[in-house]
This record gives C-alpha cells, structure tokens and sequence, in this order.
C-alpha cells in the first residue's frame, strides 16, 4: 500500500445499513441463545430492549434506568493517578502497589457485587415493564371510562331535552285548548249569548246517542247482547294489570253492569265507576260497587287536575259525537295524575264483520272510531306510550273456511290460490271486533 | 447580505463544535461575498465567562470582530436556576430568564443590537441555550435568524425557547431530526431550512503519519472530541474494556483525540490531544470511528470521518447520527455491548464492508454538507426571508 497517496476506494454493491443492523440483531440473538453473554451484558440487553420498545417510560424514569444499566458494572481499576504537585509519582506508586497487593481480594468481592447489581438491574427492568404495562391497562380503563361517561352525558342531554320538548307539547296542549274556549266565549258574546263555562256545553255531552238509549230498556238490551257478565270478566281481566301499581284512584267511565270494577276490586284497586244509566248505577250498586250516576266528561271537567290514578273506559266514546270524542281525550288528559294509564276500547271499524253484527245492534252508537283517529286523539292531548291492541277475534265458525288442497293433480295450484284469496278476503272482512288505545300520562 | 453574527464567545483556538461551526460559516459567507460581522463578548472561558479581551472592533483571521463585555453574573442565581433546570422542576418565565442573564448575556451588545437597525440586513445568532442569543433576538432591530443547534434536553423545553424559535424572522437547523424536534418544541416556527454547515475534505495525508507519532499500532477504534460524561465517552471506554476482555486476542485500540476526563490506564486505551496539522491522517489510521454522543444536532467528527472514507458507529439513542447513518448508509448504530461487539466484530474482521461504508458516507456528505451546496441552501432561505438579493459566490 502506498502510504503517501491513499488509493481510491472502489465502490463495491450499494450497502444497505439496515441490513447490517438486521445481521448485527441476528448475531446477537444467536449469541444470546448460545449463552455466550455473561449476566451483566444480558441485563444490559434486556434494559435496551426495554428501552428501544419505547415501553412507556417517561423521560426521567428512561435517564434513570439508562444511568443505572451504566453504572451497574463495577470494576477494581481505580486510577491510581495522583494531582499533588512533587510527591506524584510516589503516591501513584504506592496506589499502585496496594492495588495490586488487593486485587485478588476485590476480585472476588466485585464479581458478588456485580451479581448482585445483575439481579438489581434484572429486577428494575422487569418492575418498569410491569408498571408500564400496568399503566397501559390504566390508561385504557381510563379510556373505557371517558367514553362511557360522554355516553352518559349523551343520554341526559337527550333525556333533558325530550323533557323539554314534552313540557313545551304539554304547554302547547293547554294553550291550544285555553284559545278554543276563548274563541267559542267570543263567538257567543258576538251572538249574544251570556257566557258560561266552557267545559258545559249546550247541550249534554252525548245527548243524541243518550236520547236513543233512555227510549228503551239498555239494561235489558246490554244483557242480551253485551255478553254474559263472565264472558265480559274474561275478556276484560287483561288490563287489570294495567292498574295494578295506579299513582291514585281509578275511574270506570261508563261501567255497564261493572263488571270491570268488580275485577278491580278483587285485585284490590281502589276503583270507581260513572254511567249515565240509572239502572245501571243501581245494578252495580246492589253488587257492592262504589259508583255514581252521571256523564263522563261533566264527571272528568269536575274533577281536579291531576288527580285520577287511571281511567277505563270501554265501549263507550263510539256513543259520543265528534268534538265530545276530541274533548273526552282532553279532560282525560287533564284529570289524570304523571304515570296513570288509560284505556279506551271501542269497536274495530277495520273489521268489516262488525258492522254486520256488532255495531249497528246497539241504537245509542253514533259513529265508529277508527284506531288511528284514537292515537292521534291520545296523543295530541298529552299523553304518551299511546299503543293499540286488538281483541276479541271473531270465531273460526263465522270465518271463510279454507279448502282442504287435493294431493296432486291439477287443481293443487288452483286451490292454493284460492285459499290465499280467502285469506285476504279475511283479513279485512273477519278482523277483531274491538280495539283498545292504552296511554299513558 | 449584511450579516452580524452573534455568539456567545469567538475566538482563535476555540475548537467546540458550536465554536467550529460558527466560524466556517462566517468565513463561507464572508468568501461568498457576505458582509460578516462577528458580534461576540469579551470573554472566552465557557465556564467563567469572564471578560478577557478588549472590547471594541478586533480582526480573528480573515473576519471582523465587536467584542461587547460579558454583564456580570450571579453564580448563586445561575446555579440555582441550573439545578431546578435540569431536576425538572418548572420555572417561570422570569426564572428562566434569570437563569439567562446570570448565563452569558451582555447588556451592551443588546443596546447596540436595538439601536442598529441599518447596519445589517440580517442578525444570525447561535446556539439557542445562551442569553447571547436569546436576548440577540429581543433586541436586534434587524430581521433576526437563529441557528438553534438544538438538542433533545431539558433545557429545549424552556419556555424562551418556544418563544425566540416562533418569533424569530426564521430558523435555520443543522439536520432533519433537529427540525423535526424544532417545530415539537415550536409548532408555530414562521419560517426554517435545514442548512447545516459546509465539510471539505483534508488533503489526504496518509495514516502513518498519526500512526508513527502517536506510537499505535493495530487496528484502531477513535473517538474525536471531548472526553467527559456529556459525550458518553465513558460508555465507550466501558463498551471497550468489556470487549478487550471477551477478545481476549484481538490487537484493537481505543484512541481517543480530545482533551477532557483521565481515562483507565489500560495498554490498548490512548488518549491523545488534538492536533489538526495531521487530522486527515488521524481519521484515515482509524479503523472505525465511533461516535457514543447522544446529544449531537450534527456531529462535525462524524461528517470528517466519512470525509477521509471511514466507517462510522454512532450511539442509538441519538436521532441525529443515527439519522446521518441511514441517510448516508455509511454507519451503523449499538444500544447495548451485546450489539457494540457484534459491531465491532464484524467490521474489524471485513474490510470491503468498512470501504463500502466509509465511500457511501463521504458521497452522502458531499452531496448534502459540502460548503457550495450549504450556501446555496442558506442564500434561498435567509434571502428570501429578508427580502434581499442573495450574494452568490465567485460574483
């Protein structure tokens, strides 16, 4: 080699530098697995690892761990190297020479105390990893937490501001009812009538349908076509359950022969019932139960806000007119205590059966009610949860019968297409007879 | 360009990095037709900073130099202010800059600073742990440019730091991974280059020279720089030791250039003082050249050390070496001994890989860090910041 003129180096392939670290991390793994490292560079290494992975230490805990796995080798070659001016040399000397004279005697004590350093270092890596590890599923706790309380924040928020929005219907309710009553005062004060009290209106609530009924004998009527008193428990017994937990007293509006208020009583509900039907009252009364004669809605305008734990009212508003109907809903809503339930069950107009049978029996019925018109009705007055449930099916014997299909042949098809068409035609002529609307306040 | 270029200390033989850089690059810009002007203190002593030389206008080889007297300081605040620093502890921003004034700082060069808003077109000031610089930057009336030459430490996390970074008229780093902690540190940084400083090659000088001189014979491992626990330089000798102990036959030195901490009397450990005359045949004598630092935001030894075609092995704790090693392929990085004598196994015994690093570091430097293409960076980003024509080389 020429010494006074370095030769050019001669470029060989491109190098790949994080090749060679991969070959470097190879080696030692090999050599690791060998057991050629002695315990301290293998503390050494485990310490590196730790913090190469970035294993979650934080800045100062890292420089401390980097300061101990420096410091964690201890050696017996302590300079012997004296600063004082003159005696130097001599003190070097004899440093130098005790360290000799004790070298054998270090040596054994340094190789304990570097095994127990080991042990130390081992012992701080593996606890930084666990607190590390740890502090992850901390943080993710934390995390898990965070979330769930937004989720709840989330929750009450919409919870608050359905709250609000209910209030603020509630209010919209009672205003639009105040306006009417002030529309109705002005329009008879522009016509020359005295006012009176809104919730009296000329004429008798159902006064068109209760001229009918006082014509004949309802109670005999209601005997021969209502059902047999059991029969009526039976179908009725359902919405016993609904009252059961009632914030207050409930009210059968037009009870009929009472046989709802005698379920009621058996569950041990406090209950009380209103018909327009002397016979009535005086029929119930004599089965023991507390009612009173009079018409529902005077009944429900006289009562106080709030004040009724639940409201039956079964075949009854299809004998009121219109704007009663709407007013019924009203006053219901108003008497009514926060949680109570009401249950209105009238007459299925979706089953064309009913007006064969049913609905045109009876005189006093003015007009049917349809489901829908019901909801919206509940609704509107302020009630919520509105659901319709229907009942009373009408019995298999009444219904079209399906034609038993052949087992082959030609007709099969024929006949399966058939008692589809008889299935439809079912469903809307032999739908259930009554319908009831349950909300709640 | 008009250029004041404020240090904190400046002078014939300082050869610290910051010291280093600051002088190439003035003597660089002053070559390429830059008017520079050193603005510095009168003292010398990084320690002490006690005032040495006259004040006033002076001449430091080819460049201009208004020393301005270092303001006294109060050693009891300083170190106070150090310790609560560097155990963690926050400070307040009137601490902070306590712990500044009663660094280096003078008030004088200040008021000068303020009350010269025509005489440069620029202010360059550096490094940014000094109140040199920090107050440099409150007072100068001209654009101001700070050449952090950050390092990833507590004292980067100061508050003033975020500040001058952001209110500076521009930020010049040395490295990528000196940026990318810049603008962690400073998100609202206005405007920055990577621009660094310039290395040419020595005129090659062949390793007996340093070899004879020094009596060392065998391969060698070097260490340039000083010896002091900052640099890790114990780590090294550790890392060596252990593997002179493993292997028990291998015939490697460990020389270290440099002044700084005693080092373990050991028959293969040298520690020798620096001596440029013969640096190029130093580098080239050295069989590998490590560099054990963690805080470097350049590292002038290691880009000389690729300059004279060695193979570089650089700690891997710290980002801006190991980013150079990746960058340049002309280095490879240790976190443990156990992966400081796989190292050094393999490239002691395979020479062809150290000639094939040692060739693609001196390229990656000369593409990146030679002095035309560093001036080129530092004219497109400094003269479109202050909006004046950038003075080209050679015109």
């Amino acid at each position: 080699m020429n010494e006074n003129a370095p030769p050019e180096i001669e470029i060989g392939a491109d190098v790949d530098v994080e090749a060679i670290m991969e070959e470097i991390r190879e080696t030692v793994r090999r050599r690791r697995e060998s057991g050629d490292y002695p315990p301290d560079v293998l503390v050494e290494l485990e310490l590196a690892e730790t913090a190469g992975s970035g294993a979650g230490h934080s800045e100062a805990f890292a420089s401390i761990l980097s300061e101990l796995r420096r410091t964690s080798g201890f050696s017996a070659e302590i300079t012997t190297a004296s600063q004082k001016p003159l005696v130097a040399p001599v003190v070097s000397k004899a440093k130098g020479a005790i360290r000799t004279s004790l070298r054998w005697y270090l040596t054994g004590i340094l190789q304990q105390v570097n095994s127990f350093a080991g042990n130390v270092v081992r012992a701080v890596a593996s606890l930084s990893s666990q607190i590390s590890e740890v502090r992850e599923a901390g943080e993710t706790t934390a995390a898990s937490l965070d979330a769930l309380r937004d989720e709840l924040r989330n929750q009450l928020a919409r919870l608050e501001q359905r709250t609000d929005t209910l209030e603020q219907m509630r209010a919209h309710d009672r205003l639009s009812r105040l306006d009417r009553a002030l529309k109705e005062m002005r329009e008879r004060l522009e016509a020359g009538v005295a006012p009176g009290p809104t919730s009296v209106p000329t004429e008798r609530p159902g006064a068109r349908s209760w001229r009918a009924e006082a014509a004949m004998d309802y109670l005999d009527f209601e005997n021969r076509f209502r059902g047999s008193l059991e029969d009526v428990a039976n179908k009725q017994r359902a919405y016993v359950d609904l009252f059961r937990d009632a914030p207050g007293r409930v009210v059968d509006l037009g009870f009929g022969r009472g046989e709802f208020l005698g379920l009621l009583r058996d569950a041990g509900v406090e209950a009380y019932g209103v018909d327009r039907h002397p016979d009535m009252v005086a029929y119930a009364r004599e089965a023991g139960l507390e009612v009173q004669q009079g018409d529902s809605l005077e009944h429900l305008a006289s009562l106080d806000p709030a004040s009724l734990g639940g409201i039956f009212c079964a075949q009854m508003v299809e004998h009121l007119d219109p704007p009663e109907v709407v007013r019924f809903f009203e006053l219901a809503a108003d008497a009514m205590a926060p949680g109570g339930t009401l249950v209105v069950e009238t007459i299925n107009p979706e089953s064309l059966f009913v007006f064969a049978h049913a609905f045109y029996v009876d005189l006093g019925h003015l007009r049917p009610l349809h489901p829908l018109t019901l909801d919206f009705l509940a609704r509107s007055a302020g009630f919520s949860k509105v659901r319709t449930e229907y009942l009373a099916p009408i019995p298999p014997e009444f219904r079209p019968q399906p034609i038993e299909p052949p087992e082959d042949g030609e007709f099969v098809q024929l006949v399966e297409r058939l008692n589809e068409n008889f299935r439809r035609i079912d469903e809307i002529v032999f739908g259930p007879q009554d319908f009831a609307i349950v909300a709640v306040r | 360009m008009r250029i004041g270029l404020v240090v904190p200390r400046f002078g014939e033989r300082l050869v610290g990095g910051a010291e280093m850089h600051a002088r190439q690059l003035a003597e660089r810009l002053q070559r390429a037709g830059h008017d520079i002007e050193i603005v510095t203190t009168c003292a010398l002593d990084h320690h002490t900073w006690r005032n040495e030389l006259p004040p006033g206008q002076s001449v430091v080889g080819d460049l201009r130099v208004l020393r301005f007297p270092a303001d006294n300081r109060d050693l009891g605040i300083h170190g106070e202010m150090e310790r609560a620093i560097t155990h963690g502890f926050p400070l307040s921003v009137e601490e902070e800059l306590l712990w500044l004034r009663h660094g280096v700082s003078s008030s004088a060069m200040e008021e000068y600073l303020a009350s010269s808003p025509t005489r440069y077109d620029v202010v360059l000031a550096m490094p940014y742990l000094f109140g040199t610089t920090y107050f440099a930057s409150v007072a100068a009336a001209s654009p101001f440019v700070v050449i952090p030459c950050l390092h990833d430490e507590a004292y980067a996390r100061l508050a003033f730091v975020r500040s001058m970074l952001e209110n500076a008229t521009g930020v010049l780093f040395n490295a990528h991974p000196e940026s990318d902690l810049g603008l962690r540190l400073a998100p609202e940084i206005a405007r920055w280059e990577v621009v660094g400083m310039g290395f040419d090659p020595d005129p090659p000088q062949p390793p007996s020279v340093f070899r004879s001189k020094h009596g060392v014979e065998g391969p060698i491992l070097l260490y340039v720089g000083r010896r002091e626990g900052g640099k890790n330089t114990p780590l090294l000798i550790d890392h060596f030791m252990r593997y002179k102990h493993r292997r028990a036959g291998s015939d490697l030195q460990l020389v270290l250039v440099g002044s700084g901490e005693p080092v373990p009397k050991h028959p293969a450990i040298h520690a020798i003082e620096i001596d440029w005359s013969y640096r190029d045949s130093m580098y080239r004598a050295a069989t590998i050249f490590c560099q054990p630092s963690t805080n470097e935001s350049l590292s002038i030894v290691v880009m000389q050390a690729w300059l004279a075609q060695r193979a570089v092995v650089v700690h891997a704790d710290c980002a801006v070496t190991v980013d150079h090693c990746r960058r340049s392929n002309g280095g490879v990085w240790f976190r443990s001994y156990a992966e400081f004598e796989a190292i050094v196994d393999r490239l002691v015994g395979d020479e062809p890989l150290r000639r094939t690093l040692g060739e693609s570091g001196r390229r990656w430097v000369g593409e990146t860090y030679s002095w035309e293409s560093v001036l080129d960076r530092f004219d497109r980003a400094v003269g479109s910041w202050v909006g004046s024509e950038a003075v080209t080389s050679g015109s």
